[in-house]
């Protein structure tokens, strides 16, 4: 029989176990009187025991958080897809404006040369320029 | 005459066309902006798997009463994965509410026609055509681009929706269950190193400062499990949100979906709100 890793929400479900069962532990340590009700060594014994599930605990969410990776690897391939697609649309409708400005400079840049005004011609052409540049 | 009648009449008809679009791609708006701001809190909370581990160092040292930490027992690589991973997750979420963000901005296609107009006026159109033309391209284009943006706005929903729940969802899993598992332990562990201290505290003021130092500790990490729990309560309506905007995604034309999607922004709005409110009480 092929042997089956434990899911991320199972390791998390083990860990919160471990988390209540030392809480128990660690509330029967507090309201038992050292000394009176329970010996030093006791004592000594429960809190090494509650601190070892704690780091028992600790590691299995360590262990899921890692894990988790399973649960979205697929979904984290289909959201970079699609924000790519809105990536691309977003800039396509960006460029329509460049267009209307290198439009608007050759307009201009045609009006000038129509008009045969040299410097107009000059300042028509330097326009155009800009607004490649910038397209 | 006539001409002018049915010019305007069409006019009319793309203005009414152009209103609606932007109204119901301005819901859109409103909740992917809000979504994001939201999302962004990540970046905001006090706390991180490598964090946890380091912490969860300095408590072994003092338990153990050891000045340095034994670094060969004690490895934080496995958190910093954790980390990253989870890292990862955040930014394919944030990227995909950033770009809902930028498309759905009505400002995107407010483009500007006057420089053309101009450009016209020089060209020896006269003036009052000139400023007719720009303005009916401008309704023009804003109609055509909005419905593009509308078209493509409901198939990226579409199209994303299983995904991004899915994110959202294992984000918030990570952070609430496994990060705040994290902080309950430190929780424990503190109680466990103060209440032997106070146990072998010689006066009552030295019970006095043990039990101070103690109630302020556990206030900073009740502080962090608040606003990581806020978080993932802001993410989980983030998620709700979407699959609303995803069922009603063909309906982007309605009163009933607009105010849906706003009831869903204003929740949003408050988490976050709640979310700085808790941040802030720590400082």
């Amino acid at each position: 029989m092929p042997q089956q890793q434990l899911t991320s929400l199972q390791l998390t479900g083990l860990a919160n176990n471990f988390l209540a069962i030392s809480q128990a532990l660690g509330n029967y340590r507090y309201s038992n009187n050292v000394g009176s009700q329970i010996t030093q060594e006791e004592n000594q014994t429960l809190g090494n025991l509650q601190w070892t599930l704690l780091n028992y605990a600790d590691d299995l969410y360590t262990q899921s958080a890692i894990l988790i990776m399973d649960n979205v690897e697929q979904s984290l391939a289909t959201i970079s897809n699609v924000t790519a697609q809105i990536q691309s649309t977003y800039k396509t409708l960006l460029t329509i404006q460049k267009a209307i400005n290198v439009a608007t400079s050759v307009t201009t840049l045609g009006a000038a040369i129509m008009s045969k005004n040299p410097p107009a011609i000059a300042s028509a052409i330097h326009g155009v320029f800009d607004t490649l540049k910038a397209a | 005459m006539k001409n002018n009648k049915d010019f305007y009449r069409i006019l009319f008809g793309l203005i009414l066309i152009l209103c609606t679009s932007c109204a119901n791609l301005k819901k859109v708006n409103d909740f992917s902006s809000s979504s994001l701001q939201s999302i962004k809190n990540f970046e905001n909370i006090d706390y991180s798997f490598n964090q946890a581990c380091n912490d969860a160092g300095k408590l072994e040292r003092i338990r153990n009463a050891q000045f340095v930490l034994d670094t060969s027992k004690f490895d934080c690589g496995s958190n910093r994965i954790a980390d990253s991973i989870t890292l990862v997750i955040y930014n394919s979420i944030k990227g995909y509410f950033d770009g809902l963000t930028n498309l759905s901005n009505n400002d995107l296609t407010n483009y500007k026609l006057d420089t053309l107009a101009t450009a016209f006026i020089k060209a020896n159109v006269s003036d009052s055509s000139a400023s007719a033309y720009a303005k009916i391209s401008n309704i023009l284009f804003r109609t055509i681009t909005n419905e593009y943006r509308k078209k493509k706005i409901q198939q990226y929903i579409g199209e994303a929706n299983d995904a991004i729940k899915v994110l959202l969802n294992n984000l918030s899993f990570q952070l609430n269950q496994n990060l705040n598992g994290k902080l309950k332990i430190q929780e424990q562990k503190l109680t466990s190193i103060y209440y032997d201290l106070f146990q072998k505290a010689n006066s009552p003021y030295e019970k006095l400062v043990i039990s101070r130092e103690y109630d302020m500790k556990i206030a900073s990490l009740k502080n962090k499990e608040e606003q990581i729990t806020s978080f993932a309560i802001g993410l989980q309506k983030i998620s709700d949100g979407h699959q609303k905007l995803y069922e009603d995604r063909n309906k982007l034309t309605e009163k009933k979906f607009k105010d849906l999607i706003s009831g869903y922004s204003s929740s949003i709005q408050d988490i976050n709100a709640k979310f700085n409110k808790i941040k802030a009480s720590k400082q």
